[in-house]
């Protein structure tokens, strides 16, 4: 049972770490129109724009779970369930706004010293925990200290804090040391990040979790259920619905889609091109492929042959047709990638020209490089149900340049496994969008936790990293980052190609769902539930 | 007189009246207890050995790409995934008996502790409505059926072996879902969905019970079916039923309270596997309806390597699948005397 849109392994998908796309619309006030909903809109009509919400009424949405594994602690979010549930009860320092810049959420603004090594953070003073206690610096200092320990998911995040240093200038302001200058403290610590979301001083035991979110606990059952309360003390744009549930029993997405047609649940959110297709033809719920979430890529370990030559990683990225591979097994519902992550986020270089197949020039870099005829095993696990279809269409492609691929493909628990080879030398994974900072930090930075391509040992590259992060002059600081992404995209390990639209399908009594902004949809990453009611 | 059980009433006299000795029924019991606890605690090795065998481990499986070293590394110290393998066994074994069960490994790695007792009587207690349901309407209906179509020949015996060979060549999930298309897509009168909120019955919306207990008659009466029709024909053709048919017993007597009683113990033991199947094999009638039962809870813990909940799971289906086998046995021993007396 590996087909991972149906099935057990669907979980894995969660894995993709929903479109952490951050709480924009927390910060936003008031309602948000639609913004005319066209762009990636499809099915019955979509449009919500000057629709007055409606307050009240159970919001009941799904998602395929994650059994005992989903969690209600940022300090282990690792699943879509997670994704959702979290950001509905807690709030984050900043949020991705709707066209993806980072605004303001709990914390208000941030300065630095001159040299950007040390940080103020101020927060707001409007904000009141569920049990009514005002947020303060303690709050945001215990959440940073317990997201440090090594037990914590997000401890990579607290890398580059002098966590013992923090301390309060005041209740209301933090002050952030950090080891290395960085223009940027707070973009791992952006609302699309489930796992550093603040929460109350001294709470330990997320069975009662205490938060400032725009929705309050009442009950949880993971793999199964979790029903929140509308915050009515909230500071920001308060929910519409009274009550919020969000069910994730099902093992698959046949039964969630179902559920969805069946009006047990208003919405349901992650369905593949193929379900989404099937739920449209039913004509009686609305559909809504809405821009994605996460960055799908292959890698090439480039301290391993034959990708030690750059000539050979740039013959391989010459070989794809992106677009093909988007409209074959996206089913054209996605956009096509540049190589590199983040397409649309801040600092990301979008003047660098999009790269198109050239298999003529793939091949004589190949000669050059003395790999003619080359072969090579692509090691792929379904994280994402559309991953293996991919390799295989790459592999196709690359027949034209004389290259053999030889898709291998492995268990999803094992994508990430160490002990049976993560990283390998060739292979592909997805990244959720977060920030620039978040990935790069995970994956390319010189301690970085998965080097999946090696670029820990491009000293120069490492250089100039950290020199771009440290740089507080904006100016120079995107010029200095469009040369960071530059050089990868020139010779980096990375062959970021596609990013997914968001399918989802809902009741046509649920209204507000945004259709073209980052941060739309029905369910999945927080923000979507927040604008939403029901008619 | 003969005693229609073939035990005949000199024989009877024959046989010394037991002094002071066990009523054979309660030693059996006896016997078959012990037997039954021995066979648990040897099942409860073997499980825990074969978790073990799975390659991964729970840390892994469940944080994914957030494994990182020093996260497996705190957490395997944790959740004394580092103890070695025979001390983890017995003081799992101690807590079991005992009655702590432990917290979900998967809930601790994610930081949201759930209690095994907790999640294994939420999901139990959904698995046993459903096969209650089912085996009260399977029982007497298979018993029904499968005399009738014994003891007539002819048009109604063809129409129920063939609609019984039909269901059983259809998998469970084709069932379920062929059930769904008639019921909710075209005729729209049952929900396509089971599913049960945490903390309430089942029962509490029997509408949602229908299909899956529908799936788990149609793919199972089949075979117990089958079994009572063959276990009650073979009765038909035997002597004593001859000898009493030429004593003039009326046909209906001949079938209904001579061969189906004595055709029975085959079918009661074909009523014992489906009950046991029905509490922790129905993994895909559960998955298809979305039904929170005992057998996906099992699936999930075992792929996300949570071997508390995989032991306390089959540890407890182990206890129903013994109990039920003694169940059984007994049933047949109080159906055929003859037995009691080899005992």
């Amino acid at each position: 049972m590996t087909n991972s849109q149906s099935g057990k392994f669907t979980r894995r998908n969660a894995l993709m770490r929903g479109a952490g796309l951050g709480a924009g619309v927390l910060a936003l006030p008031a309602l948000l129109d639609a913004c005319g909903g066209s762009g990636a809109s499809s099915g019955s009509t979509g449009s919500t724009a000057a629709a007055t919400p409606k307050n009240g009424g159970n919001l009941a949405l799904g998602l395929v779970g994650a059994g005992n594994a989903e969690t209600l602690s940022p300090l282990g979010a690792t699943y879509l369930p997670d994704y959702t549930r979290i950001p509905a009860l807690f709030d984050p320092l900043v949020a991705l706004a709707d066209d993806g810049s980072v605004i303001p959420a709990l914390a208000e603004s941030w300065t630095p010293n001159k040299d950007g090594t040390v940080w103020e953070i101020k927060l707001r003073k409007d904000v009141t925990f569920h049990d009514g206690s005002p947020l303060t610096a303690d709050d945001v200092i215990w959440t940073v200290q317990r997201m440090s320990l090594p037990t914590s998911v997000g401890a990579p995040f607290t890398a580059n804090i002098r966590v013992k240093e923090l301390k309060k200038a005041d209740p209301h302001t933090v002050i952030w040391p950090l080891y290395l200058a960085n223009a940027r403290p707070l973009d791992d610590f952006v609302g699309a990040n489930p796992n550093c979301y603040i929460f109350k001083n001294g709470l330990k035991d997320f069975s009662n979790p205490i938060g400032t979110g725009p929705w309050k606990f009442e009950s949880f059952t993971p793999g199964q259920r979790s029903v929140f309360a509308r915050n009515d003390n909230y500071w920001g744009a308060k929910p519409h619905p009274a009550k919020f549930t969000l069910v994730t029993s099902f093992q698959d997405e046949t039964s969630l889609g179902n559920a969805v047609l069946g009006g047990q649940l208003h919405g349901a959110s992650g369905f593949s091109a193929t379900e989404f297709r099937s739920l449209k033809a039913a004509g009686n719920v609305t559909t809504y492929s809405v821009a994605g979430s996460q960055d799908l890529t292959f890698y090439m370990r480039a301290d391993r042959s034959p990708f030690t030559d750059v000539r050979v990683r740039q013959a391989m990225r010459l070989i794809m047709d992106r677009q093909q591979i988007v409209d074959v097994v996206m089913d054209g519902q996605g956009i096509v990638l540049n190589d590199l992550y983040g397409k649309g986020l801040p600092l990301y270089a979008d003047g660098i020209p999009q790269r198109t197949p050239d298999i003529e020039q793939a091949k004589s870099l190949l000669k050059a490089a003395g790999q003619e005829n080359l072969q090579v095993t692509l090691t792929v696990g379904d994280i994402w149900g559309g991953m293996t279809a991919a390799a295989q269409l790459y592999a196709q492609q690359a027949k034209a340049a004389g290259v053999t691929i030889n898709v291998k493909k492995i268990l999803p628990s094992d994508v990430f496994n160490p002990a049976t080879g993560y990283p390998y030398t060739f292979s592909e994974t997805d990244w959720p969008l977060s920030s620039l900072a978040y990935q790069y930090g995970e994956s390319l930075a010189e301690n970085a936790p998965f080097n999946e391509t090696a670029q820990a040992s491009n000293t120069a590259w490492q250089k100039m990293y950290v020199a771009a992060q440290g740089t507080l002059d904006p100016s120079l600081q995107q010029e200095r980052w469009n040369a960071v992404q530059k050089s990868l995209w020139d010779s980096g390990g990375y062959i970021f190609y596609g990013r997914p639209n968001t399918l989802a399908a809902a009741s046509p009594h649920v209204k507000g769902v945004k259709t073209d902004t980052f941060l739309g949809g029905v369910v999945g990453p927080q923000t979507p539930v927040n604008g939403l009611w029901i008619d | 007189m003969t005693d229609l059980t073939g035990t005949t009433a000199i024989e009877l006299a024959v046989e010394p009246a037991p002094h002071r000795r066990l009523h054979p029924v309660a030693g059996f019991l006896g016997w078959r207890l012990l037997g039954g606890a021995l066979t648990w605690l040897f099942a409860s090795i073997l499980i825990f050995v074969a978790t073990e065998l799975l390659p991964g481990n729970v840390i892994t499986v469940v944080l994914g790409r957030n494994a990182r070293p020093e996260a497996v590394a705190a957490l395997r110290e944790q959740l004394g995934l580092n103890q070695a393998l025979v001390p983890r066994y017995l003081d799992w074994l101690k807590g079991f008996v005992t009655g702590d069960w432990g917290f979900s490994s998967a809930s601790l790695a994610t930081g949201n502790p759930e209690n095994v007792k907790h999640i294994v009587a939420t999901y139990g207690a959904n698995t046993l409505t459903l096969a209650a349901i089912a085996m009260l309407i399977l029982i007497p209906l298979s018993l029904f059926l499968g005399t009738l179509a014994a003891g007539r020949r002819g048009w109604t015996d063809h129409t129920i072996v063939l609609g019984s060979l039909i269901a059983i060549s259809l998998p469970e999930f084709v069932v379920g879902t062929l059930l769904i298309v008639v019921f909710f897509t075209v005729l729209n009168l049952l929900p396509p969905v089971s599913l049960v909120p945490p903390g309430t019955s089942a029962l509490s919306n029997p509408r949602i019970l229908v299909l899956p207990v529908l799936t788990l008659l149609l793919t199972n009466m089949a075979w117990s079916t089958r079994l009572v029709r063959s276990g009650t024909r073979a009765e038909l053709s035997s002597d004593y039923v001859r000898f009493a048919d030429l004593l003039g017993f009326p046909r209906r007597r001949l079938v209904w309270r001579l061969a189906l009683r004595n055709g029975l113990p085959v079918s009661v033991q074909a009523f014992a596997l489906i009950a046991q199947y029905m509490l922790g094999g129905i993994v895909l009638t559960e998955a298809v309806f979305t039904y929170p039962g005992l057998g996906t809870a099992l699936v999930n813990a075992v792929i996300e390597r949570d071997i508390p909940v995989v032991q306390a799971i089959a540890m407890v289906l182990a206890a129903l699948y013994i109990v039920i086998n003694i169940l059984a046995d007994l049933i047949v021993l109080l159906l055929v005397p003859r037995l009691r007396t080899t005992l």
